[in-house]
């Protein structure tokens, strides 16, 4: 038997669509490369774009871990976090965006696009997503919650 | 906490590796990527000072066969060990789900380990944790040294509390009790986000 039988498989999705349209829209009007929002503990939580040419998860860690060696730096120094950051290459800038206490907004970009016009969009973008990542996070823990448990087998191993 | 993707069918569960400078967090996370399958791997990033100690983090994804529908997502992270790194750790263990504590078994590091230990729960506690909230298992690594303490002193002096912790010997360079150790702690997070049963869980040692 199923076990989602009955839960309804579409919890979340319309949010996630709504999400996806508004980082492909930022893409659109930025030219960034690629756009990612992870959590302050380095998770992915969605992202769009070409392929930044590294592992997802791992820019995810390395960008949270950056934000929070920065946000202590800050209250070190008596100031608030700062909210954005950016880091440039020679052919790549990274601005990370805090969206809110939980979630960072991360873009890949090149020279030729404006940073100006990267930093509009990206306050623009955080105004637009904040309420919907919190919207499909707490959906998905209350469809999760209603799933019968999850049957491992105590012979086998869950990695190996 | 856990991030559940329900409409991406994913749950993503962050591992802290936690012990004092030298005890093998690292090398767990070099035996876990050498030893496990690429496809359910990233690669293994170190954030490291010129003399290969941890500076910040260490860092690999992993990811289990589908259950359920679901893909797991375990995010396995170190801390840097040494002293005077402990804003470093409390950086990393933010949102952490659960810990595995390192214990370097030689009986000379027993003040280090103790220090590690304090310092963990401290660190916790400023994340508005603690270890009655969220799941860990210890790894007692280094067994292979000839001067290493016992296993009921060192669960004593680690373990001694009213739900313990599953237990695991190792010897990190070699892989032994490496996955293991891994997979307790894999399942222990699997029982609190999924209310999977027990079975199949390393019981805690006896006393």
């Amino acid at each position: 038997m199923d076990p989602f039988a009955n839960v309804p498989s579409s919890v979340g999705a319309a949010e996630v669509r709504a999400l996806q349209g508004a980082l492909q829209g930022f893409l659109e009007a930025t030219s960034a490369h690629w756009v990612a929002l992870c959590d302050r503990a380095g998770n992915l939580l969605f992202h769009e774009g070409k392929d930044p040419g590294s592992d997802v998860a791992i820019l995810c860690a390395l960008a949270a871990g950056s934000f929070a060696a920065s946000r202590e730096l800050a209250r070190r120094l008596g100031t608030n976090e700062f909210a954005e950051q950016v880091h440039e290459g020679e052919g790549l800038r990274i601005l990370l965006h805090s969206l809110d206490t939980e979630t960072l907004l991360v873009v890949v970009f090149q020279h030729s696009t404006s940073i100006g016009l990267v930093r509009y969009y990206a306050a623009k973008l955080a105004n637009e997503v904040t309420g919907m990542v919190e919207e499909i996070a707490r959906a998905g823990a209350i469809a999760f919650g209603q799933l019968p448990p999850i049957e491992l087998d105590p012979a086998r191993p869950l990695l190996s | 906490m856990a991030y559940i993707n329900y409409a991406q069918r994913e749950i993503q569960l962050k591992v802290v590796y936690y012990g004092c400078g030298f005890c093998g967090k690292t090398t767990n996370l070099q035996a876990i990527h050498h030893t496990l399958d690429p496809q359910q791997k990233s690669d293994l990033v170190s954030l490291a000072t010129s003399g290969d100690r941890t500076l910040f983090f260490d860092f690999m994804s992993l990811k289990t066969p589908t259950l359920n529908n679901f893909t797991v997502r375990f995010q396995l992270y170190t801390v840097p060990g040494q002293q005077i790194y402990m804003s470093t750790r409390q950086l990393v263990l933010r949102g952490a789900d659960g810990i595995v504590f390192v214990v370097d078994s030689g009986w000379d590091r027993m003040p280090e380990n103790v220090e590690s230990f304090q310092d963990l729960q401290e660190n916790l506690l400023a994340n508005n944790l603690s270890l009655a909230q969220i799941p860990c298992v210890i790894q007692y690594n280094k067994r292979d040294l000839p001067e290493s303490a016992n296993i009921e002193y060192l669960e004593y002096a680690f373990n001694n509390r009213a739900i313990r912790a599953p237990s695991f010997e190792a010897v990190a360079p070699r892989g032994e009790g490496v996955i293991e150790t891994l997979n307790a702690i894999a399942r222990l997070l699997m029982v609190k986000y999924s209310k999977t049963s027990q079975a199949g869980m390393a019981p805690a040692r006896a006393q």
